[in-house]
């Protein structure tokens, strides 16, 4: 009885709460309901920011628009006259080129044309439904005229009469209107979203005449309003004339019904004009041209559309102009040349969506959703419907998909018949496909942040987006073409080509893509430009498929299949025999890279089926590869390194009886995890081997002395008991015992070089683990010295990464350069880039493995990269982008962060910045999934100064990357400027040799020959030295001048022998004390006041300098001050 | 502030001629404040030494030999001492040692002990890796010159070079006195590096001798303690007795367990009661409250920051 009422009061709690309907606190993601809602916050922040103040910006825009409709009015209806009669007459009369689309009307065209006024003005367009936006580069004000049916006859659908008489029509209108308003507009023709078919009227108010005739005019205008420009009509002309120019686009359209639609499906053709009529046999269907003219009599209709939804669903707006700056950033627009979905078409799409689309003929979405969640929708659907595959029908139960079917991408409307793509082409809705699956990979990524992948950045860099870009010139291009479709040549030639090459690609490219050379308006006096005979493809590789050097075909037997082979690649294909006993079709590649093999593939394609010379197939792009020469066979050389590594580790874990169990051995060497800029190279071919660091682990043991100092004494104890055991068991190994450059302390103090006289090369550390428990146990020990317990900390930072973290990031890095293909050669280009401008000194090599990986990992607002070159370069855009200033950089590779983690990490960042807000100790946070605390890779760096050094570089690569569209030098990146530096160290390269010489030589066992070129090396394999002289160098400098001069310097090639210095900025004049950390003299101005004030001292700065000379002896060449 | 001119009005100033080198061919003048010294622990050759600040980084006993020469003639400089030579010595005693000789009264080292123990400390050093070795910009030493009349005359002496403008120059006549520094300095120091098996070897078993032994004494010196009432009559308690002392890590060991016992325990009693639920369930509700209150603010100071919600052009 008692349970039962219980449970029944249990039960009414529930409802009564009500929160695990709304929020699931038992899942685990509990925390994307924050995220997600920092993106709403944040797309409310943006559209605030984004929307244009209609009065502001605008002004006076209606006011024009009367003028224009009262100019449009009074323009003289004339009887039909022939066509060629009216044209000359016109022309000759007004001075204005009729633009009428290719190809021109037959001189002996039997038909007439006419004028009559239009039957209906109306302003439709984003102008209307108010979702401008203030980044969009141009406002226009779209102004449909209808002409009247009565203009037209029944066949005019055929043959281009339509855009003929349409032609006229518009070029009638402009010579009235430049008669009246001449004075304060220019005109120009254009064509409607480059579609070559629909010229239209483009109207630019001349800005100075603007504010005075505005007022003149605005009492008459008042009276004409009508229609819809009147809703519009928020009209205010007190504000002073705006920055922001707009156009006003007057197009003529059809009245709706002017032509029977099944005339016009996408199979039919309607174009039996030009040369077609030869070769009646092939008639195959003109859907461009079709949908086209359907288009023409939908404006008003659309209109009516959009409106209607944006008094259903409040947030359709807002979601609009959502889609707009999405479209925008990644460079899709209504015209073709821009892909050919643009705001209009995402505007369409989600009206529609919001009607129709979903099952049995009812709405896909609903019109409760805020505009983010349509947003994301919109995204959603464009992400998973390819449109190039199968016609996607709004309420497809009513039409027939297969009537609808064209080669192109098709989103149908069934109500008003429209293909809504007509414009877009195979590769660009490829393109929108993968831009949306990106941004709903992003969506759905809880660690990223959404917002600025998504409408920030802006993403339509073609060097950025692409792997390889060819730009193909050839009069074939600007030939008028032979297709019915008038789609216009450019376009005609880029479907072939685009056809051949996909097919030529296959699995190798995930994106062929064709940019064709925007159209541009022209005045109306003069003849349309010339078409260009240019036109750029872009690739996307496949990572694992391009490098393939050898093409498969079909097996022999199946002869349709090899033949059909065998003519797509011509005398390239041959038969062979595969191991395993295949007899194949196939084709292999003389080029080794997958760029290469990408550029042999194009030209071979293109010329045998298009007949695309070489000369006229220029590849383009940044050609980034061959800045450091990296080839195929690196990865052949890491893997070696490696291999030989588990010799190593197979040597040491067959010792017997060794006094402590290994546990483990890690190799943490960039060359072991396939990240050096040189590939590690196996034998003594240089004058000195490069060792690859291992940390040996034991396992735990209360053997090891309680005294830090006593285990350093004992590891070398280990150590020389190592040598003596291993070069007992192997007589290819010989060892050598290092010391590192430090004391007797409580760090560290020697390793173990292990030589293989293959010339593998190893250098062995112990780890103890017993160090750490003292060090901690040192650092909570209060009543210890400060400074004794600051060192511990010091110490044991060290040691941690060293011995701990190092090892996990060797691991991570090495697996995701075998999984991911890139990412090895990105790496080391990008190491390059930070050694050429005398980065590296400062941050360190595993960081900037950290951030490349990032950038594999998090790729948005792009895909993961599939050559180095996008890698690279999008590896800089984000170092350009990073605020290390308010984020961490949050890289979890092994996806074991948890969002309480992550939000740990911001908010120690928040602390640090709060108590050192100059950033004088830990300026950049990084994060990984073996280092959550944010601190263990940028402990020793970069300062301040450095980090915005490179952002600065960055940024800089990157505008340089955005001014450069296509092509770019990559000796521009690399190239580095030395004006930046207060004094700069030469070096002399001569000396450099000699120290390594002498360095790697043994001075006991110098011997004298008689001979000049036998001397004491020949024949002797160089012995390991612990560091290079350059680095030698530069630490001795570091240490001495810590406080005084900032070093900055690159690589120890020898061609970059120039270390750059700036002064500390903080070194001011200053009063002396005796504990001033730098070299100082007294400021010789002071010596008149002998006041209080008197001993000011500055940087004694030619004292330092010949300090460093004396130092640096023969090996520096020269000290330049820069001015 | 007014410490500090104090201290800087008995700071002379000793000017030093550099000569230029063939890669930065300009003389210059470096400045070496000069002080009698004055520790703060007083020892008995504080009357006839001089304190340097802001002495050249490649400066050696030789260099400033050269340099007292020049200012006061030959005889009076008897040795040099720098910063970094100064350093207190390591602390390698065994932990046991050092917990036990905190216990004891400071034992009076006698003569002969504290030159086995110099010699001791000479013997366990390793291989040097330097030829020499660099100092700090800016860093101190300690010129012990020969008696206290030398350092007057040290002093007036710097006085008069200012008049005459005739100063001592910075490294002439050193002859073969000191290494090289420059690429020999750097080609050496790398051969160094890589040390001599056999004299480490012997360093090492020197400076396990000697760990060991302490060890031993300090076993020894706690049994002993154990045992010993001290003045007063108090028997000091140390650890270990009749078995053998634990090791440090061992205790930690347990005490770590014995954490984990407890945490364990009282996770099992959580989400229990419904009262227990109920309130898990408001903190989840704060979290979410403040996380949402958290982006805001996130929100409103990407707002502060200009050109955050501008879409790039």
């Amino acid at each position: 009885m008692q349970s039962d009422f219980k449970r029944r009061k249990l039960d009414h709690s529930r409802p009564g709460l009500r929160h695990d309907a709304l929020i699931d606190f038992e899942s685990r993601s509990s925390a994307r309901v924050s995220t997600a809602s920092t993106f709403v916050l944040q797309t409310d922040e943006l559209l605030k920011e984004a929307k244009i103040d209609y009065g502001k910006a605008l002004k006076g825009v209606d006011d024009h628009l009367h003028r224009l409709k009262e100019a449009i009015d009074s323009a003289a209806p004339h009887d039909p006259v022939p066509i060629t009669e009216a044209t000359a007459k016109f022309e000759k009369k007004h001075r204005i080129v009729i633009p009428y689309p290719e190809p021109k009307p037959a001189k002996d065209a039997p038909y007439k044309l006419s004028f009559e006024k239009p039957a209906q003005y109306n302003v439709v367009g984003s102008y209307v439904a108010k979702s401008m936006v203030k980044t969009q580069g141009q406002f226009g004000i779209d102004m449909v005229v209808q002409m009247p049916k009565s203009m037209f006859q029944d066949k005019d659908y055929t043959s281009m009469r339509y855009f003929y008489r349409r032609a006229y029509y518009i070029a009638y209108i402009a010579a009235h209107v430049n008669k009246e308003l001449g004075a304060s507009m220019d005109l120009s023709f254009e064509c409607l979203n480059e579609n070559p078919l629909l010229p239209i009227l483009v109207l630019r108010p001349k800005p100075e005449e603007d504010d005075e005739k505005a007022t003149d005019k605005s009492p008459k205008s008042k009276s004409s309003k009508s229609g819809k420009s009147s809703k519009s009509s928020k009209s205010s002309k007190k504000k002073k004339s705006s920055k922001l120019p707009y156009v006003i686009r007057l197009i003529p359209c059809a009245p709706e019904g002017l032509f029977p639609k099944n005339k016009l499906l996408p199979t039919s053709n309607s174009n039996r004009s030009g040369e077609t009529e030869d070769k009646k046999t092939i008639q195959s269907g003109t859907p461009f041209y079709n949908s086209t003219l359907k288009a023409e009599e939908t404006f008003i209709s659309y209109l009516k559309l959009l409106t209607h939804t944006k008094t259903e669903c409040p947030a359709f707006p807002d979601a609009c102009a959502l889609g707009r700056i999405w479209l925008q950033q990644r460079g899709f627009g209504s015209s073709v040349s821009k892909g050919g979905f643009g705001h209009f078409e995402w505007a369409a799409m989600i009206a529609l969506l919001l009607q129709t689309g979903g099952r049995k003929g009812q709405a896909a979405l609903s019109t409760a959703l805020s505009s983010t969640e349509l947003f994301k929708a919109a995204v959603q659907f464009l992400s998973t419907t390819d449109f190039n595959k199968k016609p996607f029908v709004f309420a497809s139960s009513k039409t027939n998909v297969d009537s609808v079917k064209e080669s192109g991408p098709v989103m149908f409307d069934p109500i008003r018949e429209l293909n809504i793509l007509s414009k877009m082409s195979p590769w660009s809705a490829s393109l929108l496909q993968t831009h949306a699956k990106s941004t709903t990979d992003l969506l759905a990524d809880e660690a990223a942040d959404k917002f600025e992948p998504t409408f920030i950045i802006k993403t339509d860099a073609p060097l950025q987006t692409f792997d390889a870009i060819f730009e193909i010139k050839s009069p074939d291009i600007a030939k008028p073409s032979k297709s019915a479709d008038r789609r216009g040549p450019a376009w005609d030639f880029s479907l072939e080509a685009h056809k051949i090459l996909k097919k030529a690609y296959g699995d190798r490219a995930q994106l062929v893509h064709f940019q064709q050379p925007p159209k541009t308006s022209w005045s109306v006096s003069s003849s349309q430009s010339a078409e260009t005979d240019k036109v750029y493809f872009s690739v996307v590789f496949d990572s694992t498929h391009m490098s393939r050097q050898m093409e498969h075909g079909p097996p022999a037997e199946e002869q349709k299949d090899a033949a059909r082979f065998r003519q797509f690649w011509g005398d390239k294909a041959e038969l062979r025999r595969f191991k395993d006993g295949s007899i194949l079709e196939c084709v292999e590649w003389s080029s080794k890279g997958s760029v290469e093999i990408c550029e042999e593939i194009a030209a071979h394609a293109l010329k045998r089926h298009l007949k695309i010379v070489k000369e006229e197939l220029t590849p383009l792009g940044a050609g980034l590869a061959s800045v450091i020469s990296l080839t195929h066979l690196d990865k052949e050389a890491f893997d070696a390194a490696r291999r030989s590594f588990q010799t190593l580790e197979h040597d040491i874990r067959n010792l017997d009886e060794l006094p402590l169990q290994i546990r483990q051995l890690s190799a943490v060497s960039p060359a072991a995890r396939y990240a050096s800029i040189e590939p590690p190279i196996m034998g003594f071919h240089q004058g000195s081997i490069q060792p690859i660091d291992v940390n040996l682990y034991f396992e735990a043991s209360s053997k090891w002395p309680e005294n830090l100092v006593a285990i350093q004494e004992a590891k070398i104890e280990f150590l020389l008991d190592f040598n003596k055991r291993l070069t007992a068991a192997k007589d290819t190994i010989t060892t050598y015992l290092g010391r590192e450059n430090r004391d007797i302390g409580i760090e560290n103090l020697a390793y173990l070089d292990i030589v293989y006289d293959n010339g593998a090369a190893f250098r062995l550390r112990i780890h103890c683990d017993m160090e750490q428990t003292i060090l901690q146990r040192q650092i909570s020990n209060k009543t210890l010295d400060h400074h004794v317990r600051d060192e511990s900390e010091a110490v044991l930072a060290r040691s941690n990464w060293f011995f701990t973290a190092l090892p996990l990031h060797s691991q991570t890095i090495a697996t995701f350069c075998t999984r991911l293909h890139p990412l090895s050669q990105t790496i080391r280009l990008v190491k390059h880039w930070f050694n050429s401008h005398k980065l590296s000194s400062h941050i360190s090599e595993e960081l900037i493995e950290i951030f490349v990986l990032h950038v594999f990992l998090q790729p948005y607002p792009w895909r993961t990269p599939t050559s180095v070159a996008t890698g690279f370069l999008r590896t800089l855009s984000f170092l350009s982008r990073w605020d290390w200033r308010d984020e961490p950089l949050i890289v979890d590779s092994a996806e074991t962060l948890t969002s309480d983690d992550r939000s740990a990490v911001r908010s120690s960042l928040e602390l640090w910045r709060k108590r050192d807000p100059n950033m004088n100790h830990t300026v950049m946070f990084v994060a990984t999934s073996n280092a959550p605390s944010g601190l263990e890779y940028t402990r020793s760096g970069p300062s301040k100064l450095a980090a915005s050094r490179m952002t600065r570089l960055a940024k800089a690569a990157c505008k340089l990357l955005k001014d450069s569209e296509y092509s770019l030098d990559p000796a521009a990146l690399f190239d580095t400027s030395l004006t930046d530096y207060d004094v700069l160290f030469h070096l002399s390269p001569k000396a450099l040799r000699a120290i390594l010489r002498d360095a790697a030589t043994d001075p006991a066992a110098r011997r004298v020959s008689h001979f000049k070129n036998l001397d004491d090396r020949t024949g002797r394999a160089p012995l390991p030295v612990r560091a290079h002289p350059v680095d030698v160098l530069a630490q001795e400098l570091q240490r001495v001048y810590d406080d005084t001069l900032v070093f900055f310097r690159g690589g120890n090639d020898d061609d970059d022998a120039v270390i750059g210095a700036i002064w500390n900025p903080k070194l001011q004049q200053q009063k002396f004390r005796a504990g001033l950390p730098y070299n100082f003299k007294k400021v010789d101005g002071d010596e008149g006041d002998e006041g209080d004030a008197g001993d000011v001292v500055e940087v004694n700065r030619p004292a330092v300098l010949l300090e460093i000379a004396r130092i640096g002896g023969e090996l520096i060449k020269n000290i330049e001050e820069v001015e | 502030m007014a410490h500090t001119e104090e201290t800087s009005d008995q700071f002379a100033i000793l000017p030093i001629e550099i000569p230029g080198t063939s890669s930065y061919p300009e003389t210059a003048i470096h400045e070496v404040r000069v002080r009698r010294n004055a520790p703060k622990i007083p020892t008995a050759n504080d009357s006839r030494s001089l304190f340097l600040k802001n002495i050249p980084a490649d400066s050696t006993g030789p260099h400033f030999r050269g340099v007292f020469t020049e200012l006061v003639g030959a005889g009076r400089f008897e040795s040099i001492t720098f910063e970094d030579e100064t350093k207190t010595s390591l602390t390698i005693d065994p932990a046991a040692a050092t917990k036990v000789t905190a216990l004891t009264r400071k034992r009076k080292h006698g003569e002969a002990e504290e030159e086995e123990r110099a010699r001791e400390e000479q013997a366990l050093q390793l291989p040097q890796i330097w030829s020499r070795r660099l100092q700090r910009s800016s860093s101190t030493a300690v010129v012990l010159l020969a008696d206290e009349k030398s350092v007057q005359q040290v002093l007036k002496a710097i006085t008069k070079v200012h008049k005459s403008k005739k100063y001592p120059s910075w490294g002439s006549n050193l002859a073969d006195e000191v290494p090289a520094l420059g690429s020999a300095w750097i080609a050496s120091h790398l051969q160094l590096s890589r040390v001599d098996k056999q004299a480490t070897q012997k360093a090492v078993h020197a400076f396990f001798n000697a760990f060991n032994r302490k060890e031993k004494e300090a076993v020894e010196l706690s049994k002993r303690l154990r045992n010993e009432p001290d003045d007063d009559g108090f028997v000091t308690v140390v650890r270990g007795g009749r078995v053998a002392p634990a090791s440090r890590n061992e205790a930690e060991e347990a005490k770590r367990k014995m954490y984990e016992r407890d945490t364990k325990k009282k996770s099992e009693t959580q989400d229990f009661y419904r009262f227990q639920l109920r309130e898990k369930r408001k903190a989840e509700q704060a979290v979410l409250l403040s996380r949402f209150e958290e982006d805001r603010r996130k929100v409103n100071a990407m707002r502060q920051q200009r050109g955050k919600f501008r879409p790039e052009t």
